[in-house]
């Protein structure tokens, strides 16, 4: 007996007269996930010969830049703006505790007793809130922006319309 | 006034006399006027409705209120007192006052038939003082009271006496042969002589139309100006050749014909009555053709022998032979000298048969093939007609015209092919006569006189029109046997008026060739009637009259006026007047109309013309109101009104030519309607823009929110590594 031939998945049939359009090729799925894990990967790249040389260094940075992890797995964003805007102070908010452990010397245990203080956490993660603030409330700034220079400029050329009809009639808007 | 200044005169400029409302019974009648029914008995008082009042202008002179008519400055024409004995065939004669010496009497000559006078004869008639030729003392055009409608006046000097035959078919006592020579050879000799030397044709020499007192007075020769050449003066008194016209078609003749028309004066007077009285002007033509004019004129009379003579040469019909002035200036000095004889007309030696008539003359075969409706194949046998003439006539010269006049004439339109045909063979056979054409027959210069003739008659300028558009006065000129300096220039007008006949735009056309041939002419547009207008000034104060009359036509120039102004203004471009005849654009022709008549008032200097402005500005707020600015047009049509009362047509002009112009509107109306799309297409973009601005803004936001954290991380760094090193 003959294999049974599978059927052809359905598809809408196109419109007489126009050609036929090949199937949208699929997105590869494993694009997005391969991003986040080379970015992973490139932290770790990062991070492992740093705690090889300083781990109290490197476990302070990868403890204090949690939230510029966090912001770098959910900015779905091919550019990373959130990462950016986010990784950036959080950046800075880490380095008053590096500073203390480089001048305080340099061991597991003086990171351990700055990551037990509130207030250095609170420089970590506010300085990474401030981040998000910035990033979350920049945008819709712009598009009340665009929108008032926008409606002003329609504003302008509807004047200036109106005024070719008063001066020469409705026929002026004949075909506009 | 001064004699000379013609232009004066059919300007009609004079002013009225200070004193032109005092004529009641300043001058008492001579005698009461004879009842003449429909002339004449407008009561002194009873001017029409129009003229009520004191007195109007009316072209050169003014009505006043006691029914007389003063033409130019110094004369007036009494209305009320017709002097019936002194009637001219196309004049009526009424009683004038100079009203500078009341008691020097004129008569006024009415010439209410619309018909073109003599009017280049005025200059040479003015200057012209001859007690035997009556006094022409002044002309002007007035609004004639019987009828109100503006009429060519003619003032000339009373007659000293009545008629000599007071009708045509008038009987008198013979004249002595002593008599007729003091009283009218030598008066009349003189008066040939000053005409001549003017090169003035009078064409009216005959007893109707000498004066005379009585006793041994000389007789006076009256009017020829009120009449064109050749309509006042009856057939008998025409040359064979001027007979064989048409009388409109007759030309403007010759001193030879005016002293053959004294010959036949002479015979008249001898006689006592007009020779060949009773019989018709085709059976007068039909005896001078057969025995010669002397001899169809005299008949068996028998002249006193010292006439015959003077009376042979001025009858003869050859005009080269014909007695001139100094001929008989000569024999009254009483040198006796032999007329030539008569020559006998050229005669075949056999007959040539047509139409059941054997004719032996060419002139004679032509005279009957006029008769025939047109040239077919059976009209005549031409190789019967070639034989006839080479054989029987032995004339080569004839029948290689006639070879050439049946095979040219080709061009044009075929129903008058046939005519044309016809007409140059008669041509061809008879080159000194008329051409024939179509039952007409006119010589060349009277193709003018026959074509003004046609139209007033009523008849339509069909027949001149053809005659000129075939060609046929080149042809006629092409088969003379001399040739003159006029043959020449006759041939370059009639090649110049056939071009005009092809043009249909207004300017152009009949029309334009009635008013070059005839520089007399008035103006016939159907809307002027009741005016007489000689010039463009005249011209513009008849349109001013009637703009606001309610039968006023649409357009201001219609075909007549165009070709009238076209003719008498000749600095005016053909290109003004193209605009005119675009039937499909009221506003171009009313905006063309605009242009011609403003030309015209800056060249004519005539006042303001409101009622003519408010006219044309009747034509032109149609086509403001297609304007397609509002603002232009709301202001244009308040501005145009202003301007129309200033009277001024360039004011409206120059309005137009600023901010109406059509062409400048339509193509600031086309900028004007590519910006509202570019505003309207600026505006979609936009909308759009408004409706994908969160899109938009979340990239560009984040992006700027990105740079903002940076930089202000870089700050706090430095800020941070600033405050961990102090």
């Amino acid at each position: 007996m003959a294999p049974q031939q599978r059927p052809a998945p359905l598809r809408r049939p196109a419109a007489p007269g126009k050609p036929v359009r090949p199937a949208a090729r699929p997105r590869p799925a494993a694009k997005r996930g391969g991003s986040l894990v080379r970015n992973i990967l490139t932290g770790l790249l990062i991070l492992g010969p740093l705690a090889a040389v300083a781990l109290p260094t490197a476990v302070l940075f990868a403890v204090g830049l949690v939230p510029t992890l966090v912001a770098l797995i959910v900015d779905k964003n091919r550019e990373k703006y959130a990462a950016i805007s986010v990784g950036s102070l959080n950046f800075c908010g880490v380095m008053p505790a590096a500073f203390e452990l480089w001048t305080g010397g340099h061991s597991m245990e003086l990171t351990i007793g700055l990551l037990s203080q509130p207030m250095h956490w609170l420089g970590m993660f506010g300085a990474a809130a401030l981040g998000w603030a910035i990033h979350l409330a920049v945008p819709p700034l712009v598009a009340a922006s665009i929108a008032v220079k926008t409606r002003t400029a329609i504003a302008e050329h509807k004047k200036a319309q109106d005024k070719l009809r008063d001066e020469w009639g409705d026929d002026v808007a004949d075909g506009a | 006034m001064p004699p000379s200044d013609l232009t004066t005169f059919l300007s009609g400029s004079d002013s009225p006399p200070p004193d032109a409302g005092r004529s009641d019974g300043a001058t008492p009648p001579p005698f009461e006027p004879a009842a003449r029914v429909g002339r004449g008995t407008a009561p002194a008082t009873d001017p029409p409705a129009a003229t009520s009042g004191s007195a109007y202008r009316g072209g050169g002179g003014t009505v006043v209120a006691s029914g007389a008519v003063t033409v130019g400055s110094r004369y007036e024409v009494i209305a009320h007192l017709p002097m019936p004995e002194y009637d001219r065939p196309y004049a009526n004669a009424f009683e004038a006052r100079d009203l500078k010496k009341p008691k020097r009497m004129a008569i006024g000559y009415v010439c209410t038939t619309g018909r073109p006078l003599r009017l280049d004869l005025l200059p040479s008639l003015l200057r012209l003082d001859n007690e035997a030729l009556l006094k022409v003392r002044s002309f002007g055009v007035s609004r004639w009271i019987e009828d109100g409608r503006e009429t060519p006046i003619l003032v000339y000097a009373r007659p000293p006496g009545r008629r000599i035959l007071r009708t045509a078919d008038d009987r008198i006592d013979p004249y002595r042969d002593d008599i007729l020579v003091r009283c009218i050879i030598k008066p009349m000799s003189q008066v040939l002589r000053d005409l001549r030397a003017r090169r003035v044709f009078h064409g009216c020499i005959n007893p109707t139309n000498l004066y005379r007192a009585g006793g041994e007075t000389p007789a006076v020769l009256g009017d020829c100006v009120a009449a064109p050449a050749g309509l006042g003066q009856p057939a008998l008194y025409q040359t064979v050749e001027r007979m064989q016209c048409t009388p409109a078609g007759r030309g403007a003749g010759t001193n030879a014909d005016d002293l053959y028309a004294l010959g036949v004066t002479l015979v008249a007077l001898l006689k006592g009555r007009a020779p060949l009285d009773g019989m018709s002007d085709a059976e007068i033509l039909e005896s001078k053709l057969a025995n010669g004019s002397f001899g169809a004129v005299v008949g068996d009379h028998r002249l006193p022998l010292d006439l015959v003579e003077p009376i042979k040469g001025l009858l003869l019909d050859e005009p080269d032979d014909r007695w001139t002035v100094d001929d008989l200036d000569q024999w009254l000095s009483g040198r006796r000298l032999t007329p030539k004889q008569a020559r006998s007309p050229v005669q075949a030696v056999r007959p040539l048969h047509h139409a059941g008539a054997d004719h032996w003359q060419p002139r004679r075969l032509a005279i009957a093939l006029a008769e025939e409706p047109e040239l077919r194949p059976n009209t005549i046998s031409l190789p019967d007609l070639d034989a006839w003439l080479r054989r029987g006539l032995s004339d080569d010269a004839i029948a290689d015209r006639v070879q050439e006049a049946v095979r040219g004439g080709q061009a044009g339109s075929n129903p008058t092919l046939g005519h044309r045909r016809l007409a140059r063979l008669c041509i061809a056979l008879d080159p000194t006569g008329p051409i024939r054409y179509r039952g007409v027959a006119t010589t060349i210069d009277g193709i003018a006189a026959l074509l003004s003739e046609e139209y007033i008659s009523g008849k339509g300028p069909q027949i001149p029109a053809e005659i000129i558009a075939g060609n046929l006065p080149l042809f006629w000129v092409s088969v003379q046997a001399r040739h003159t300096s006029d043959h020449a220039t006759w041939a370059r007008q009639f090649e110049a008026m056939r071009t005009l006949l092809d043009q249909e735009i207004p300017g152009f056309g009949i029309e334009r060739v009635l008013y070059e041939l005839n520089p007399s002419m008035p103006c016939r547009s159907p809307f002027l009637d009741g005016f007489y207008i000689l010039q463009c000034d005249q011209l513009l104060r008849a349109l001013e009259t009637i703009a606001d009359r309610r039968d006023a036509p649409r357009d201001p120039i219609d075909r007549h006026i165009a070709g009238f102004i076209l003719s008498r203004y000749p600095n005016l471009s053909p290109r003004q007047m193209r605009a005119i005849g675009r039937a499909d654009d009221p506003v171009a022709r009313a905006l063309g109309a605009l242009d011609v008549l403003t030309t015209l008032q800056a060249d004519a200097r005539v006042h303001p013309l409101p009622g003519l402005c408010r006219w044309i500005v009747r034509l032109l707020k149609p086509g403001l109101q297609t304007l397609h600015s509002r603002k232009r047009r709301e202001r244009l049509l308040r501005d145009i009104d202003k301007q129309a009362a200033t009277g001024l047509l360039r004011n409206i002009q120059m309005l137009m030519q600023e901010d109406a112009s059509p062409a400048k509107d339509s193509g600031e109306f086309a900028a004007a309607r590519a910006e509202y799309r570019t505003h309207a297409r600026e505006i979609r973009q936009l909308t759009r823009k408004l409706e994908t601005r969160h899109a938009v803004s979340r990239d560009t936001g984040q992006q700027m929110a990105a740079l903002a954290s940076s930089i202000a991380a870089a700050g706090l760094l430095a800020i941070i590594v600033v405050w961990q090193a102090a």
